[in-house]
């Protein structure tokens, strides 16, 4: 691995990690599991436009990881890699399709497929489909949280595009 | 096909439709929840089940305590309250009306429990998922 390469992946990694560690801190307005805002899928979705498609899934691998670490949440792990595993799929997929100013779109998507993963992650822990009562609620949220992180990497991806 | 995926205006649709469906089956599953079964316990054991969302005109019924007591409660369509309690303390009456399954009446004194029991294929209590 080159040495450039190297250091953007660990550059961006500690970002997204540095994002969700504070993100952690902040209570979330709504009573219901699953609902963020989802700051480091900024990171992830600017990843997935700008850089070849594992190294994506690298910075989001490892900030999932040492992400649940730093939290201390080891249960978070599980649904973390099972909304992140999906997401990163349809983000990448959406990347290949879509303008630069058409990131919103796969944020959003991405956002929706993260709490689908997540709520099937749930149904197979608890072993119940009542989890998914609460899948209107977070398709919601995710179209909403989704558009905002999308935004936000669009203005990212021009702001470093000028550099 | 990719023609499609690639129009900002098939995505605004699509996006669109999703959370108009998701609005809709909130409304719907809030609708459903309203009025399960209320559970009247006395020394935990159950001594009465009500389907509230049966009720169509508002009666009391009088809970008595072998040990003394009573309380009145009131059941309406879809929520059940105490409106009268023989304890000093009325915290069961102070409580109000309850109509889903998050926060069950209780009345130490008497040992009367009245909770709702949540519809089944509604959302679970929130804590079964947080961690």
């Amino acid at each position: 691995m080159e040495t450039k390469r190297l250091t953007r992946l660990a550059l961006f990694t500690t970002v997204a990690l540095i994002i969700f560690t504070v993100e952690a801190q902040i209570p979330v307005p709504v009573p219901l599991p699953g609902v963020k805002l989802g700051l480091a899928n900024v990171v992830t979705v600017y990843a997935a436009f700008t850089m070849t498609g594992p190294d994506a899934v690298l910075i989001l691998l490892v900030r999932i990881l040492l992400g649940s670490l730093l939290t201390g949440n080891m249960m978070a792990l599980l649904y973390s890699l099972g909304g992140g595993g999906l997401c990163i799929a349809v983000t990448l997929a959406l990347a290949k399709l879509l303008r630069r100013d058409q990131m919103w779109i796969a944020s959003v998507a991405g956002a929706v497929a993260h709490n689908v993963g997540q709520l099937m992650v749930a149904a197979a822990v608890m072993q119940t489909m009542a989890v998914f009562a609460y899948l209107p609620a977070l398709l919601i949220s995710g179209v909403v949280t989704g558009a905002f992180t999308g935004l936000a990497a669009q203005v990212l991806t021009r702001r470093l595009d000028k550099n | 096909m990719m023609k499609y995926l690639r129009s900002t205006r098939f995505w605004l649709g699509a996006f669109s439709v999703l959370l108009l469906l998701s609005a809709a089956s909130i409304v719907f599953m809030h609708r459903r929840a309203d009025g399960g079964t209320a559970v009247i316990l006395q020394n935990n054991r159950e001594i009465r089940r009500i389907d509230l969302s049966a009720v169509q005109e508002p009666y009391t019924l009088r809970v008595d305590n072998p040990e003394g007591g009573y309380n009145i409660v009131l059941v309406e369509k879809g929520r059940i309250s105490v409106t009268e309690a023989s304890c000093p303390d009325k915290i069961c009456i102070h409580q109000g009306r309850i109509s889903d399954s998050t926060k069950p009446i209780v009345c130490l004194p008497n040992r009367l429990m009245i909770l709702i029991e949540a519809a089944s294929g509604s959302a679970p209590d929130a804590d079964a998922l947080t961690s």
